[in-house]
């Protein structure tokens, strides 16, 4: 009985120190993952792609030519309400940009529709997403146009 | 214990490894990498306002002023319309640039900048804790005004300090007695130069101030700083006065007024309290038109006026005060005003027949020094010199009191042929026809001998003369001089004999081997006069002679009158009408320094970007006449006359005699060489004296004007002069703003510019800066003309119906 015993508190101690030591080494290793993903899904390159396609797509926009929504340094209701009337991939390809996007202006009316932005909303959490800020006149206005870049 | 153990030994190996993940996972971190956004808000708010008209705009604010007409120009854009609320110092420029960024919603910083003042901003952190600012510059301008724009303003600044000066000059001679002057109203202070003839008190309004001790033939100066206290806001006058007659020689009354000046076109008659004696000199500027004289005068002699070499007045007073107008009708019946027009005409006023009546005795004393040497047996030039002594004997004795003495020279002074100071021609003739030519030239001996002669023979009151002739070069020295060669020798011995003792010394060249510039030396250094004549002409030449040392001394008879007293009024006058334009600008008067040599030549220089107004050579001619005055042309190269005196006659009494020469404009450059000789007869003349020098008054436009701009209020001005003094001064003196302009060098320093202006659209502020400039005559951001406050002249009209442009600097900063 005696010896029963023991021989059962030895296999006691060998299985707690397995679990302690398996819990441990499953800790480092979900540390390790998290810290891959984060580092691969937030990289830096990611968003400088992102910065530079927001400030294309805000540049080309907001000019008179036919790809912009301007007029005489003025947002052009028709452009606009043509502009949003693209498809997603339109919108990309107008802009020359390969990441979603979309702006918001104040008051933004498309088609005498209020509308709270114009492009590729992102439904779903997004991993990457950078704003470009710009100034704007939209109905005789100064107004802050965001552009919302993102993948 | 071993069971144990082993209990511990997954975990170990698992805690350890854990370990080890950790540090390879912290290791393989990568470094933080800042990813920032490249900012264009500031480029695109500048366009946006740039784009955006102000009658478009979609803000409440805005068009509420756009209702209310306090928008008018409704097809400028928002920025011009910000900068020009701006530029008219309207708050109303931050307050419409507020409501637009309050409706922007923005939250990066952003701020609107004209010229480095702030017109409103985003956010309430300060941009200079800023990680990173961008900012876009653009110069703006517009037009303000019109009929129905905002009203703008011109100003206009000029100093008018320097033109509370004038100057009384006086004649070449004026006297003999107490010489009273009125200068006028509210006067400042007074300076006087001029070379008086004896020992003087001065007065001011009948207050004793000073007695000056002066040295005649030197001009003495000094200033009433001290007695500034005894000026009055009335008339002012002043008084120079001795016990004896006492004369001016030229010299000149520097007076500051602390008001307008007083016309410049009459010629004010010193008070003359004993004999009336004025050589003096009067100047027309522009076209004579009319002219009138008052004389106010007390004599029982007859005095007479005359202008260049006509007389305008002869008469007396009968022992009572009298009062003499001369109409203009008078006075053009007799004068030809274009005569009088644009040069210096001498002016005369003295008594008439006054040797008559004073019966007066000469005490001149005259030696004859001639050369006896052996080249003076050539060509029978002994016996021509015999038969000129003789001539020259007779004309000096001619005149009551006068005496003369003979001295031959040769290789030294010989004693058997020297004849004591005489009134007896029959010895002195006698003694001439004993003399013999030998020997050498030793002019110095002749000359030394002769001053000691006269010194121990002669009246010490008598005005004392030498004559030296001389055929040939000196070769004799003298070990009282010392000079180590005989013609220096010479010259010296003659400046000994009138700086030690003031006794005269003319000087005679004898046929064409004379060292005439030894003996023109000799004269000019001796202040007599030098002639130069052939065998044919020495016996005419010595009668001149005898009649120019006459005439020399006529001045100092004339002092020496008794029983006569007579009496000029000092606000006897002679007043002229003229048509001279006066040019708008300030009058910036300077001096030259005195011309420092015997033939009197000097030079002076115009200022650049200035106008010659009034040049003025001023002649100390002592008891001689202002001769001749010339102008080198530097084209030509050849010397012009300005004034030659014997335009009015040969006879110099009866003429004036000229202190203030003026050099008409049209003779001036920028560079400028002037020369004087002064004479007692036309064909005698000498260098005028070393202290002679030019007056000149230059005219600088410093009357500034700004455009029209569109507020006039003013600057705390900081101004360097070039004496390296600043001065802090308020433009308009009832600015009370905190702006701060500079015109300084030292201000570079600290501004990195040397000029700044707080407001570049304020009219007074761009005047005065314009002012500045013109008054830097070296642009130097120092200022030659020192000026207070209140010199300064500030105007600002507010200008309605007519456009005017304002221009600024917009700068938008964003930061992060």
């Amino acid at each position: 009985m005696k010896q029963y015993i023991l021989t059962n508190k030895k296999a006691q101690v060998w299985s707690l120190d397995l679990l302690v030591a398996f819990m441990i080494f499953t800790a480092g290793i979900i540390i390790v993952y998290f810290f891959a993903i984060n580092y691969i899904q937030g990289s830096p390159v990611i968003l400088r792609e992102l910065f530079f396609e927001g400030e294309l797509a805000s540049s080309t926009l907001m000019s008179d030519e036919a790809t912009g929504i301007l007029s005489s340094g003025k947002i052009n209701q028709t452009k606009l309400d043509e502009f949003d009337a693209l498809t997603d991939q339109q919108k990309k390809i107008r802009l020359g940009v390969s990441n979603s996007f979309y702006f918001t202006i104040p008051d933004l009316e498309i088609a005498g529709v209020s509308k709270s932005a114009v492009g590729i909303l992102n439904t779903t959490s997004t991993n990457n997403q950078v704003q470009t800020s710009r100034i704007v006149i939209y109905q005789n206005k100064p107004v802050k146009l965001s552009l919302i870049s993102w993948n | 214990m071993e069971l144990n153990k082993r209990g511990y030994f997954f975990s170990m190996d698992a805690f350890i490894a854990f370990i080890i993940i950790i540090g390879v996972v912290l290791f393989i971190k990568p470094p933080s990498v800042n990813i920032s956004q490249d900012m264009v808000l500031q480029d695109d708010l500048l366009k946006v306002l740039s784009d955006l008209k102000i009658g478009e705009i979609n803000n409440t604010y805005i068009q509420s002023l756009i209702a209310t007409n306090e928008i008018t120009d409704l097809n400028q854009s928002v920025l011009e319309q910000i900068g020009e609320f701006y530029a008219n110092s309207d708050s109303r420029a931050s307050a419409i640039t507020e409501s637009i960024f309050s409706e922007l919603d923005i939250n990066e910083g952003l701020a609107i900048y004209f010229s480095d003042n702030l017109i409103a901003n985003t956010s309430a952190i300060n941009w200079t804790d800023a990680d990173f600012i961008k900012t876009s510059r653009q110069i703006i301008s517009g037009v303000g005004g019109g009929l129905d724009g905002a009203d703008g303003y011109s100003s206009r600044a000029f100093l008018y300090s320097e033109n509370k000066i004038k100057y009384f000059y006086f004649g070449g001679y004026i006297g003999d007695g107490n010489i009273a002057l009125d200068i006028g109203k509210d006067v400042e202070s007074l300076k006087i130069e001029a070379d008086f003839g004896k020992d003087f008190s001065f007065y001011l309004n009948d207050e004793f101030t000073k007695t000056h001790t002066v040295s005649p033939g030197v001009p003495y100066s000094f200033d009433l700083s001290d007695y500034s206290d005894k000026f009055v806001t009335g008339e002012n006058q002043i008084l120079f006065a001795s016990p004896d007659n006492i004369y001016i020689a030229g010299g000149y009354a520097k007076v500051t007024y602390n008001t307008s000046p007083v016309s410049n076109n009459k010629y004010t008659f010193p008070g003359i309290d004993g004999l009336i004696n004025i050589y003096d000199s009067v100047y027309v500027p522009g076209n004579l038109t009319e002219m009138d004289a008052m004389l106010h005068f007390n004599s029982t002699i007859d005095i007479f006026l005359q202008i260049g070499n006509t007389t305008i007045y002869s008469g007396n007073s009968n022992g009572e005060e009298k009062t003499v107008v001369l109409s203009n009708a008078i006075l053009s019946s007799m004068l030809d005003y274009n005569e009088l027009t644009g040069k210096t005409v001498p002016l005369r006023l003295g008594l008439k027949n006054i040797s008559h009546e004073t019966n007066y005795t000469v005490n001149l004393e005259v030696f004859s020094l001639t050369d006896l040497s052996g080249s003076m047996n050539l060509q029978g030039k002994i016996e021509i010199a015999k038969a000129a002594n003789k001539v020259f004997v007779d004309y000096i004795l001619n005149s009551s009191g006068t005496r003369a003495g003979l001295i031959g020279y040769q290789t030294d002074s010989v004693q058997e042929y020297y004849h004591p100071l005489s009134t007896d021609d029959v010895s002195l003739k006698s003694k001439i026809d004993e003399w013999l030519g030998n020997a050498a030239t030793c002019v110095c001996c002749g000359i030394n001998d002769g001053v000691e002669k006269l010194l121990n023979e002669s009246d010490p009151g008598a005005p004392k003369s030498l004559v030296v002739m001389s055929d040939g070069k000196a070769n004799v020295k003298c070990s009282e001089q010392g000079t180590g060669a005989a013609s220096t020798d010479a010259i010296k011995a003659a400046c000994d004999a009138y700086n030690n003792y003031g006794i005269k010394v003319y000087s005679i060249a004898f046929g064409d081997d004379a060292d005439q510039e030894t003996l023109q030396d000799i004269a000019s250094c001796g202040n007599g006069n030098y002639y130069y004549g052939g065998i044919d002409q020495m016996v005419e030449l010595y009668k001149k002679i005898a009649e120019d040392i006459i005439r020399a001394n006529y001045v100092e008879q004339t002092v020496i009158g008794f029983g006569i007293h007579t009496e000029l009024f000092p606000d006897s006058y002679i007043n002229f009408e003229s048509d001279e334009d006066i040019p708008y600008g300030m009058i910036i008067t300077s001096e030259t320094d005195i011309f420092a040599n015997n033939i009197s030549q000097g030079s002076f220089t115009i200022p650049s970007n200035s106008i010659p107004y009034e040049v003025n050579l001023v002649s100390y001619s002592g008891s001689k006449w202002t001769n001749l005055v010339e102008v080198y042309d530097n084209s030509s190269g050849l010397w012009e006359a300005v004034f030659n005196l014997t335009e009015y006659g040969d006879f110099y009494t009866l003429l004036g005699d000229p202190y203030v020469i003026k050099i008409p404009n049209e003779k001036i450059v920028e560079d400028n060489t002037v020369r004087v000789n002064v004479a007692l007869s036309p064909e005698n003349a000498s260098g005028g004296s070393s202290y002679d020098k030019v007056i000149y008054s230059i005219i600088k436009d410093v009357a500034a004007y700004s455009p029209v701009l569109p507020v006039a209020n003013g600057c705390v001005w900081h101004i360097e002069f070039e004496d390296n003094t600043n001065d802090t001064m308020l433009f308009p003196p009832t600015y009370d703003g905190s702006d701060d302009c500079y015109y300084a060098e030292d201000n570079y320093f600290v501004t990195g510019t040397n000029i700044v202006l707080a407001n570049p659209n304020d009219a007074i502020s761009y005047a005065i800066l314009n002012l500045l400039e013109s008054l830097d005559l070296n642009s130097n951001k120092k200022i030659e003309t020192k000026f207070s406050e209140s010199d300064m002249s500030l105007s600002s009209i507010e200008v309605s119906g007519l456009p005017f442009a304002w221009e600024t600097e917009v700068q938008v900063r964003s930061w992060q």
